[in-house]
């Protein structure tokens, strides 16, 4: 499969064009994707006039950009003018955004083409991508499992070939999860190092965009056009983006790198925990320095993002009222009954459960002992990454405790399906980036993902050392689209 | 109207103020009142899905002036959400200030002498305005409402007074001087009527030097006046139901100005419950005391000291009511630079406090940077001054001067008083024309003179109106007395 | 802790979050939601007297925007997406309250008392500084 950096040079230097590469992922995607239900809309129409923008740029010898004609899917929880914006969810079913997120723009600015908007789990709300009011995605590497969540589309999209590049958002995982599941490359940058403005809240102070790729180079690439301060976005970063691409080569030489302790025991499937192994010594044989590094509070991080996330969604999602925008209920004889009806229509069973377990959690007389705590929570996690970040430049562990399980395998249980973001979690507590590198298969022949962890703003390092993964994975069980 | 016997009522008041700014709170959409419906609305004050809040640093600006103007301590403060649904409320959240407000622990003094404390002055935004259709426009007989978010995310400061004042009056005199120091500070323009200053009392009543009795939170109170009303109406409600051995109920209760009562808003349906929390898409906000410090040098001068040098000028007490309007209304400047125009102090201050037009003298005045008070009309402080001089001269009697005062109202700018008053037929009376008339009224009453110059001056006021009589009334009265005065004295032996 | 997650409190919980909930999906609910409370109860164990809230992971302070106006969206855009207008405005079903949240203290709080007073201390970032 061609890199999303290979196309794009094509385009750059008229070997191919934007249009040309285009239809060849809408080709792709006009055969599998009633199959696989990665996407909610594709936007051909508007791709092709943006491709053709993209070729006429190059053909007035103008720079389209390092992105130029480079199709790119987008999570359906981006905001994109004139192009409904759903979130996976009944209540936004049809509803045009009159505006462009930040990182929509930044895509067009680079030379991108926005090929479409892919399933989610509701409001980004799951792990599996099976919570969409439009039906599930499937993973392309066996299409009986799930491709992951909440990202499931854009994992899926890209490991199906159907874009080179996507956009997720991880609250607590859904971007790595997904991409461990699919065998592809995902990135949760820095908190604040994208700006979140245009992107469907979930979780505000958990939430970040961040890149889905086939390569380690690509998502760099993906992530260095979309990073970088944004006034829209009080919680953006006020620095330049970092220069990741050009440091990969460096290696990882004396790189300290720390197998974490609490996450490769207990709850992780033998052959995920084998792998993660397998990736330690791969670095080592690289030249980095590996030890195993203990960061004791980590366990309690399901606990307190459980507390968290629901509860600033709840307060997010209040907004989804039937006023303004979106689904109404219709019969209703007071606003109050209009609320209720609507809400209760609009929203599936998860997004409810969340929303519920949120307003509970900072009802007046429960605040202290779970929101309040939670957030107290937080602060240990901080401080325990801080000191294992004292010792070591990057955290190693698996990105999920399991490879992709069959569809309805935990729709039942909530919790067992909550357990899967027991790895990816700590890093959107204390709002540090994160890497999930495919990595070989498990025993069953599906896609096994490592998590690197880095301190905030440490994505330059984080790359490098996913970069040495990367190679390394090139020498083990080679992973094939079924 | 006092409460009976060994009653106290007890009441702090909460006011919102909009804010000055050219923007919203948390948007660039203009902050202007009267526009087209849903015409000043973008996806951040709409609450569309994604949009996220960039505080206005204005809005801080003005918030520390007003913090400043009231002695409060200035603090790091970050915003919280307040939770609750209705439909004005584009996010169904209003993002406030709550545990941590910017002011804190402030006071205000007024005329009277006495202090009210200031708990907290916090910033917030507003909500949008729903209007209810298909009854009589109240809510409770309504078939729908309609939503305008034009004012949804206009910037406000909410000043909480402790429970420091005991009289209507006094709540009054409180919302006056703070709407001076509003106003004074370029904070808000303060206008009660547009609601962009709203007052809420909380009022509840007891014995002196028991505890605070029940309170009820009193709004709809639109004006000064309906203020002092709704607080007496109130306060004398709960002494009746506590003397009929019931209880005063929790709630929050309406002022009916048309009705001079106090109705009971709604009985809460559940509990209020709204789950506070701090609101992540917004940093904390930490003014750094080089910023405070700069915001409290360039205050400007304050109403206690504006009463003062006003006073000073007119040779009168700070605490007289005529200085008090004077500063209240916003006069002060337009009557100082009257004086140093060469007007009279006490005269000038007469005429601008208890003759200017309703529409000048209450809420819309304006000194302009010109030297010219303005509202519907403009009056030059110089063609107010040289009025000033014509009444004081005696060339115009005190009820001629009022009158050319409304006709330069009416046709503004720098128009000369003197004509006007001889526009008007207020030709004065030459002194001696003046001095023959007193002289044949005298000559015509001599018993009433001799009585007078004996020393009775209950017969004064009949000579007086003699002269106007005969004069058409065109005699100045204080002229008329004066020239008696001279008189008698020159007769006494 | 899940004695105090009753079916009633739940119902509770939902006429907050305005969502009606049938009886089954009460029942479903008050379980489910027992079942992750239960879960958290190693964090509700904990003793965190003396660790301060993040409630952030930035230690970002002071992010201010300019007071400068810049255009508004087109009216009629906006009013497309609503579900019913009428005169230029968003059209809802009848009132039956004044907003249930008035601009007081939260019950409990007297007048008198600064809102601090109730036992509620909201975090501050996790370091307590302000850069």
């Amino acid at each position: 499969m061609t890199t999303a950096v290979e196309l794009a040079a094509a385009v750059r230097t008229g070997t191919a064009t934007a249009r040309q590469v285009l239809e060849e992922h809408l080709g792709r995607i006009a055969v599998r994707d009633g199959e696989l239900h990665a996407f909610n809309e594709v936007t051909g129409d508007a791709a092709r006039v943006a491709a053709d923008a993209v070729d006429a740029r190059a053909g007035r010898g103008e720079d389209p950009g390092p992105l130029a004609g480079v199709p790119v899917a987008l999570k359906d929880n981006l905001c994109t003018r004139g192009v409904p914006t759903t979130c996976s969810s009944k209540i936004l079913a049809g509803w045009k955004p009159p505006y462009d997120a930040t990182v929509v723009q930044r895509l067009a600015a680079a030379g991108a083409v926005v090929i479409g908007k892919t399933n989610l789990d509701e409001f980004a709300m799951g792990s599996s991508t099976e919570n969409s009011a439009f039906g599930p995605t499937r993973n392309p590497h066996d299409p009986s499992r799930v491709p992951g969540g909440s990202s499931g589309g854009s994992a899926a999209a890209v490991a199906a070939g159907f874009a080179p590049l996507a956009l997720g958002s991880d609250t607590g995982g859904s971007i790595r999860q997904p991409a461990a599941l699919c065998g592809v490359v995902g990135v949760k940058p820095t908190y604040g190092l994208v700006s979140r403005y245009g992107l469907i809240a979930f979780a505000s102070s958990l939430d970040q965009i961040g890149p889905f790729a086939a390569s380690v180079e690509d998502a760099a690439v993906l992530l260095e056009v979309i990073a970088g301060h944004d006034p829209l976005d009080s919680t953006s970063l006020d620095r330049p983006a970092p220069e990741l691409a050009s440091q990969l080569g460096r290696g990882v030489a004396g790189l300290k790198v720390g197998l974490v302790t609490e996450l490769t025991g207990e709850g992780i499937e033998p052959e995920v925990a084998e792998r993660t192994r397998q990736a330690a010594a791969a670095l080592e044989a690289a030249g980095a320095v590996v030890r195993e590094v203990s960061v004791p509070s980590l366990t309690y991080g399901l606990s307190a993002y459980y507390l968290i996330a629901p509860a600033e969604a709840s307060s997010n999602l209040a907004r989804y009222d039937g006023v303004r925008y979106g689904l109404r209920a219709t019969g209703a004889e007071d606003i109050t009954q209009m609320y209720g009806a609507t809400r209760a229509a609009g929203f599936g069973p998860e997004v409810k459960r969340r929303i519920m377990l949120g307003t509970y959690a900072l009802s007046a007389g429960y605040y202290d002992a779970y929101y309040g705590k939670a957030q107290k929570v937080r602060t240990l996690i901080v401080r325990d990454f801080a000191a294992a970040y004292a010792e070591v430049d990057v955290l190693l562990s698996p990105t999920t405790p399991s490879v992709a399980f069959p569809l309805g395998a935990k729709t039942a249980d909530p919790l067992s399906m909550y357990l899967n973001d027991v790895c990816t979690i700590p890093s959107n507590l204390a709002g540090h980036p994160a890497i999930s590198v495919p990595f070989g298969t498990g025993a069953s022949g599906l896609p096994v993902g490592v998590q690197l962890m880095a301190p905030a703003l440490g994505e330059a390092t984080m790359f490098r050392a996913a970069a040495a993964v990367e190679a390394a994975a090139r020498h083990l069980t080679p992973v094939e689209v079924t | 109207m006092a409460l009976p016997e060994g009653w106290e009522m007890v009441c702090g008041l909460e006011v919102h103020c909009e804010l000055n700014t050219a923007t919203k709170l948390f948007c660039s959409c203009p902050n202007d009142f009267g526009s087209e419906p849903n015409t000043n609305v973008c996806p951040v004050c709409l609450g569309l899905p994604g949009s996220l809040p960039v505080l206005n640093g204005q809005a801080v600006e003005l918030a520390i002036r007003i913090g400043t103007a009231l002695g409060c301590e200035v603090k790091p403060s970050i915003f919280a959400r307040k939770n609750y649904f209705y439909p004005d409320m584009p996010k169904d959240y209003q993002v406030s200030q709550y545990d941590k407000p910017i002011n804190v622990d402030g006071f205000l003094d007024l005329p009277d002498g006495s202090q009210v404390g200031i708990e907290r002055a916090h910033m917030e935004e507003d909500t949008g305005k729903s209007s209810h259709a298909g009854g009589t426009g109240r809510i409770s007989s309504s078939t729908h409402s309609l939503v305008d978010y034009n004012r949804a995310g206009v910037p406000l400061v909410e000043i909480v007074s402790r429970p420091d004042i005991f009289s209507a009056d006094q709540a009054r005199a409180y919302a006056a001087e703070l709407r001076s120091i509003l106003v004074a500070t370029g904070a808000s323009d303060g206008k009660m009527e547009e609601g962009s200053m709203r007052v809420d009392a909380n009022v509840s009543v007891r014995h002196p030097g028991d505890p605070l009795g029940t309170r009820c939170e009193i709004k709809n109170l639109n004006s000064l006046r309906s203020l002092v009303r709704g607080i007496e109406y109130e306060a004398a409600r709960q002494v009746e139901l506590i003397e009929s051995g019931k209880k005063v109920r929790q709630e929050t209760r309406h002022w009916d100005e048309g009705a001079g009562r106090t109705r009971t808003g709604r009985v809460k349906e559940e509990a209020d419950d709204y789950r506070y929390f701090p609101e992540p898409d917004l940093v904390p906000l930490a003014p750094d005391a080089a910023w405070v410090e700069a915001v409290r040098s360039a205050l400007p001068v304050l109403p206690a000291a504006r009463r003062r040098a006003l006073a000073a000028a007119a040779g009168l007490e700070p605490a007289t009511e005529l200085v008090v309007t004077a500063v209240e209304r916003g006069l002060d400047a337009f009557v100082l630079e009257a004086v140093a125009a060469g007007a009279e102090a006490r005269t000038a201050l007469n005429r601008a406090v208890n003759d200017l037009p309703v529409n000048v003298s209450w809420g819309s005045a304006q000194l302009t940077a010109t030297g010219s008070l303005s509202a519907d009309g403009a009056v030059q402080v110089t063609s107010f001054a040289a009025l000033i001089g014509l009444e004081v001269s005696g060339a115009l009697t005190a009820t001629q001067a009022k009158k050319v005062l409304e006709a330069l109202f009416e046709r503004g700018g720098d128009a000369d008083p003197a004509a006007l008053a001889a526009e008007l037929g207020f030709e004065a009376m030459a002194a001696d024309t003046l001095a023959t008339s007193v002289d044949d009224v005298v000559a015509a009453h001599p018993g009433d003179w001799a009585s007078y110059v004996g020393g009775n001056d209950k017969v004064a006021g009949m000579f007086v109106g003699k002269v106007m009589k005969a004069t058409k009334g065109k005699a100045d009265g204080k002229a008329v007395t004066a020239l008696l005065q001279q008189r008698r004295a020159a007769e006494a032996p | 802790m899940s004695e105090r997650l009753s079916p009633e409190v739940v119902a509770h919980v939902a006429q907050l979050a305005r969502l009606d909930l049938t009886d089954d999906e009460l029942a479903l609910y008050t379980g489910q939601l027992a079942a992750v409370l239960e879960h958290a109860a190693d964090v509700e164990a904990l003793d965190l007297s003396d660790v301060p809230p993040t409630a952030h992971p930035l230690s970002l302070v002071n992010v201010l925007r300019a007071d400068e106006p810049r255009p508004c969206l087109d009216r009629d855009e906006v009013l497309a997406m609503a579900p019913a207008v009428e005169d230029h405005r968003f059209r809802v079903p009848r009132i039956m309250s004044e907003p249930s949240a008035d601009p007081e203290p939260p019950a409990g709080v007297p007048t008198s008392g600064a809102p601090g007073d109730q036992n509620r201390a909201l975090p501050l970032g996790a370091d307590g500084e302000h850069r």
